[in-house]
């Protein structure tokens, strides 16, 4: 059977910033309808703001400048880490709708259909009310059925889920994948967080200063990762009864976003480092369908 | 709430009580004597007499102030030494040109203050936004009799726009309005402005442009409403500054207003108008500042009101 089109791609993508910093560097990768890519990475890598390049954001972010190629469906919608901050405190949850309902060209569904789909209160009561008398998980599932009141093809949730406890984290992942299904959605799924992106996610990016370095399925790389980082990511990752823990950070720091091009990114943290990795910089290879990594080791050790 | 309105209420009766007690006191320890000013230095021991009496004057002072205090409560301010008129009436009358003054003027600010604040903060240290901060900044400097004064030397002497004088309620009050309105709306203006670029830089107008609203109805409908509690809390207060532009700028173009009534009342030492216009303009500016109290009150409590969080 034929792959549809992806719902969004883009090939070499880079977002720079006037004072010199380079956060996003050549990013290339495919979303496919109905179906959950997860970016995962420590803070700082650039996913966020890879994300918001994606999205089309830098027309609202001073000094944002972003290069490279994006292609895919146009309607496009955004949830983010805080719902709390990103609804109108002003305004109620009903005029949240009004506002939404009428972006989208020809809208199929109602305010109380969407409430309803996302699991929300459908009276009055409930739509009267101001953003902040509604609690985090509440305030997730308003920005989720808002951005399907803009019937969108790919939906970007920047850490959508971190803010939120246990159980309502669990049951927003479940919405998010039920969207997957029902919709069609290509989610783009920013984490720092291995248990979420485990749990929701068909395809994987790994994030590391800027640069996806490694890409495969989730079931692929929760099993089998190939990249150190990905490796030394899972090691330092607490298990499931530490769920809600941060994720404990590998030895060493991240280069910052202003870094210059050089070797590996990872070479001082990098257990496996060989000498051919401080000079030059590892390029993105395909080493099998959907499996690529940038590492020298991986490319030493199989051969390419 | 209901709370606040009653603590204003006493707020508002206490300090009218105070000023009262304060201007009929302050008024009686000045030097010189009322009846002489009224009645001129050459009148005879007799008429002076005849006026004292009349007045009361001739009364110990505490029963003064208590007939004074007792008038009132019941809205009686006294009648005028000069004109021997009840004062409530002609002070109703000369009150009602101050305030059409000081709310035209409060209209006109607005008028000039909300859409240039909305554009300037569209584009911040934009070429209009540099501009219109430089002109307000001009504004600023100059009182609003200087802007009144230009105003009759170009409109009305060297264009002939305007006319010099008039009576009513005519086209001669538009300088004065302009000027009232040209002096306040700089502060209007800039603080809408700051406001709607820090509103505009919070996540809500990053979701809400992301998600395709456009720019002009997001700085209208949203940022605009969500910015009006702070500014209408300072135009309440601009608004009692306005009252006295009012009663300054009425000297400047001539106009019989409140202003004009009590400089010549205070230059005859007529005591029942000045006590009266002095107690009006308390109870302006005690308004004012329950009005500004409620603003704010009702919008920091915007939405804390109706039911709690639930999970
Ligand atoms: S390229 Fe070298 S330094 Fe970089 S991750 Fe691979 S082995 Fe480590």
């Amino acid at each position: 059977m034929a792959r549809p089109d992806p719902a969004l791609w883009c090939s070499n993508v880079h977002v720079r910033f006037p004072d010199g910093s380079h956060p996003v560097r050549g990013v290339s990768l495919r979303v496919y309808p109905g179906q959950v890519f997860a970016l995962i990475g420590e803070s700082g890598a650039g996913k966020t703001l890879l994300c918001r390049a994606l999205y089309g954001l830098q027309r609202f972010i001073p000094g944002m400048e972003v290069m490279g190629t994006i292609g895919g469906a146009a309607e496009k919608a955004m949830i983010f880490q805080d719902p709390g901050q990103f609804l109108n405190p002003g305004l109620s949850i009903e005029g949240h709708f009004k506002e939404f309902l009428k972006l989208s060209p020809r809208p199929s569904l109602t305010m109380e259909q969407l409430l309803r789909y996302v699991g929300l209160p459908e009276n009055r009561e409930f739509s009267r009310k101001k953003p902040r008398l509604l609690s985090g998980g509440q305030q997730q599932r308003v920005m989720i059925a808002l951005s399907l009141a803009l019937e969108p093809k790919v939906l970007f949730a920047d850490e959508a889920v971190t803010a939120l406890d246990g159980l309502t984290r669990k049951t927003v992942i479940e919405l998010l994948r039920q969207l997957c299904q029902d919709f069609g959605l290509g989610i783009i799924f920013v984490t720092h967080d291995l248990h979420v992106a485990d749990s929701l996610a068909d395809w994987v990016g790994v994030m590391y200063a800027g640069r996806i370095v490694e890409l495969q399925s989730a079931e692929n790389l929760f099993t089998q990762p190939l990249h150190p980082y990905t490796k030394g990511l899972f090691r330092s990752h607490p298990g499931p009864e530490h769920r809600n823990s941060p994720l404990i950070e590998l030895p060493g720091r991240m280069p910052p976003p202003d870094h210059e091009d050089g070797g590996c990114p990872f070479f001082d943290r990098c257990p496996e480092r060989m000498a051919v990795c401080k000079q030059h910089l590892p390029e993105m290879k395909e080493l099998s369908r959907g499996v690529s990594v940038s590492c020298h080791r991986v490319f030493q050790d199989r051969g390419y | 709430m209901r709370r606040l309105v009653f603590v204003s209420f006493l707020q508002l009766v206490g300090t009218l009580f105070i000023v009262s007690t304060l201007v009929f006191f302050i008024l009686r320890v000045l030097p010189g004597d009322p009846a002489r000013a009224v009645l001129g230095m050459q009148a005879n021991e007799q008429s002076v007499q005849r006026f004292r009496q009349e007045f009361g004057l001739d009364r110990p002072v505490v029963i003064q102030y208590t007939e004074w205090i007792s008038g009132l409560v019941r809205f009686d301010f006294g009648r005028s030494f000069s004109n021997r008129q009840p004062v409530a009436p002609v002070l109703g009358q000369r009150l009602g040109l101050t305030l059409f003054l000081a709310v035209g003027g409060m209209i006109c600010a607005l008028l000039l203050a909300l859409p240039m604040g909305v554009a300037a903060a569209r584009k911040p240290w934009g070429r209009f936004d540099t501009l219109a901060m430089g002109v307000s900044h001009g504004l600023m400097a100059f009182p609003e009799f200087w802007i009144g004064m230009v105003g009759i030397l170009l409109f009305s002497v060297q264009l002939k726009l305007f006319p010099l004088f008039g009576t009513g309620f005519g086209i001669h009050l538009v300088l004065p309005v302009l000027a009232l309105g040209l002096n306040r709306a700089p502060i209007l203006f800039r603080t809408l402005r700051g406001g709607l670029i820090q509103e505009s830089s919070r996540s809500y107008a990053l979701f809400f442009r992301g998600s395709g609203v456009p720019e002009r109805r997001l700085f209208w409908k949203y940022l605009l409403r969500n910015q009006l509690p702070s500014v209408s809390a300072v135009a309440a207060i601009q608004f009692g500054y306005l009252l006295g532009g009012a009663i300054i700028i009425e000297q400047v173009f001539a106009l019989p207003g409140l202003g004009r009534l009590l400089m010549s009342a205070i230059l005859s030492r007529d005591l029942p108008v000045i006590q009266a216009g002095v107690i009006l303009a308390a109870l302006a500016f005690t308004l004012v500042g329950f009005a500004t109290d409620i603003i704010t009150h009702a919008s920091t409590s915007q939405g804390m009101t109706r039911g709690k969080p639930n999970g």
